[in-house]
């Protein structure tokens, strides 16, 4: 089952990220913040987790090292969600930030801007050209979040983690 | 395989094993190499793709294709079947009328024979009713008429060995090498009328759905026989494309009682009247009026004083496998929001960073900023050489093209690196 969770800190969302692929796989093993901190502590470098790294901890079909330009990147991962995978995706924050900025999302870490780190979300559906999204930035409300294939791909750095059950 | 994606053997033993995962750029390799879109590889598995059947003529026929056809080569006819199947899904989406492939029965399609590519030549003029009149455009016939699919492709993009080839699945398509360019139309002309028999006449009998024409004679070239019978069933092929084009009833109707067979006069006529080149027009009045071989022979080393016309509907082909019909289609569907602005940048291979073509709308205006594609370039280079975790924070323009300012993250420090690319995003020294 797909559950969202909050990123607990500001620099968790791939930790949040990967608690939702083991809430879908059932192999949560700890309460989700808790659990949380425990990736965080063996991913972390500097401060910071990179999408790479969760390939560490979760069976997945790789991770893609993007095409320069993720236009069948973008129709690949549909195909795969569609296939019962689920993915991490990283994208530019801003870019998502702006995106999201209409739906009126709340969040406890302030808003998604400018070209920092990317920003790691949970893709978990894919249906006719749209993807649905958990975003860990953000509070449960109002999600998931649907976007177009378009949406998705303005945002997308082409990093993406195709888990498996 | 590994030559042809670009891996080691042993990489491609390990993915195939399940124990590596490929990178995306080797899948999509994969996948055009076999003739797919990446989903509908992933869907379908590429054990029924066109180029796994090329791949087992060729082995069970003894013959090393890979001595003829380069990977660019596979990569382009793949990308012909990938772009057939986008073709076909499209024009269903639309609701466009579905391709024609008149039935046409035949004593002995098993054992081809040259001469029967007169006969069966006059057979699907008759089925489609065009009598022994010239044809003013094939192009025209194939695609407006019998709503097949026609593809191009410039001499660049596809080994001169290489002249064409065609496939009946999902649905009738055609693909021209253009060797001496669009502007020899005569050519193109033929080229379509030989892979218009094979689409009438062999797609079905050699349990292959698509076959390749190469260029010349192939006695003597082992590598090519892919399918058994293969000469035949190109002499066969070359047979019906010139009788079908000038057959020999209007040739001598053309000709007539005033005019030598072997003049000047009588083969710029044909050349004319039927659309074809002096090559063509001289084999073709030889057979007809039984002119020697070594006249024939003369008659097309001495040339013509007049060059043919420049202007022709068949010399308004665009080259470019997804260009075309296929960008038409794409438009099309498009406007009628029947396709998404990403998938329509799939079929045409049109990077996020570039407009749509057709109108300028917000739907066709570039995904992604030049600024976003550099950042995409520069982090992709950092990441090879071990950077995990970066992001591209800044993108100048600059003389030379982009400096872009990349950081990634290290136990004691966050590494700043500043990646030079080219106009096009290739990789500069700094």
């Amino acid at each position: 089952m797909d559950r969202h969770f909050l990123q607990v800190r500001a620099n968790y969302c791939v930790p949040a990220c990967i608690v939702m692929v083991e809430a879908w796989r059932g192999t949560l093993s700890a309460p989700p913040d808790e659990r949380q901190h425990e990736i965080f502590d063996q991913l972390a470098v500097n401060g910071l987790c990179a999408l790479e790294d969760a390939a560490r901890l979760l069976p997945h079909e790789g991770v893609g090292e993007p095409d320069i330009d993720p236009a069948h990147q973008a129709v690949f991962l549909g195909q795969r969600i569609t296939a019962g995978r689920r993915a991490i995706v990283t994208c530019r924050p801003g870019l998502l930030g702006q995106i999201l900025a209409p739906r009126k999302l709340s969040s406890p870490h302030g808003t998604l801007t400018g070209n920092t780190p990317h920003h790691a979300i949970y893709v978990f559906g894919a249906e006719q050209g749209h993807f649905d999204v958990y975003d860990p930035w953000h509070f449960t409300a109002g999600q998931p979040l649907r976007l177009s294939r378009a949406q998705l791909a303005r945002a997308w750095t082409g990093m993406m983690l195709i888990a498996t059950k | 395989m590994a030559h042809l994606v670009g891996l080691e053997p042993a990489q491609i033993e390990r993915i195939e094993r399940g124990e590596a995962a490929p990178p995306f750029a080797t899948l999509k390799r994969y996948a055009r190499l076999f003739g797919a879109r990446i989903d509908r590889f992933f869907e379908s598995g590429g054990s029924a793709s066109p180029t796994t059947l090329l791949f087992r003529s060729a082995a069970e026929h003894g013959a090393d294709l890979g001595s003829v056809l380069t990977a660019d080569d596979l990569l382009v006819l793949g990308d012909f079947l990938a772009s057939v199947a986008d073709v076909d899904e499209l024009e269903r989406k639309l609701g466009e009328p579905p391709a024609i492939v008149p039935r046409l029965e035949s004593a002995d399609l098993t054992d081809p024979e040259w001469p029967q590519g007169q006969e069966f030549a006059a057979r699907a003029r008759e089925a489609l009713g065009l009598g022994i009149e010239p044809i003013p455009s094939m192009r025209l016939l194939l695609e407006d008429r019998l709503h097949w699919s026609l593809f191009f492709v410039a001499p660049h993009e596809l080994s001169p060995a290489l002249q064409g080839a065609s496939t009946i699945e999902p649905r009738p398509a055609i693909l021209v090498n253009l060797v001496e360019g669009r502007e020899s139309w005569w050519r193109t002309r033929v080229s379509l009328a030989h892979e218009m028999c094979h689409i009438l006449y062999d797609s079905r009998t050699i349990a292959r759905p698509y076959l390749i024409s190469p260029q010349g004679e192939l006695r003597g070239r082992r590598e090519w026989a892919i399918v058994d019978r293969f000469r035949g069933l190109e002499r066969r092929a070359n047979a019906f494309a010139v009788h079908f084009l000038a057959p020999s009833a209007a040739i001598r109707t053309v000709v007539g009682a005033s005019m030598s067979p072997d003049s000047e006069r009588a083969i710029d006529a044909v050349c004319t009247s039927f659309g074809i080149g002096r090559t063509v027009a001289v084999r073709r009045l030889g057979h007809e009026y039984r002119i020697s071989e070594e006249t024939q022979n003369h008659l097309i080393e001495r040339g013509s004083e007049h060059a043919p016309a420049k202007d022709h509907p068949d010399a308004a082909v665009v080259p470019g496998v997804r260009r075309g019909r296929l960008e038409a289609l794409v438009d099309r569907a498009s406007t009628a929001g029947l396709i998404e602005p990403v998938m329509a940048r799939a079929i045409l291979d049109i990077p996020l960073s570039e407009p749509l073509p057709g109108p300028a709308i917000d739907d066709r205006e570039p995904l992604w900023t030049k600024e976003q594609a550099a950042f995409a370039r520069a982090e992709a280079q950092v990441r090879a050489s071990g950077g995990r975790g970066c992001w591209a924070s800044e993108a100048r323009r600059t003389d030379r093209g982009w400096e872009v300012v990349v950081h990634y993250p290290q136990p004691n420090e966050i590494v700043t690196r500043t990646i030079y690319l080219a106009d096009d995003l290739e990789p500069l020294h700094a």
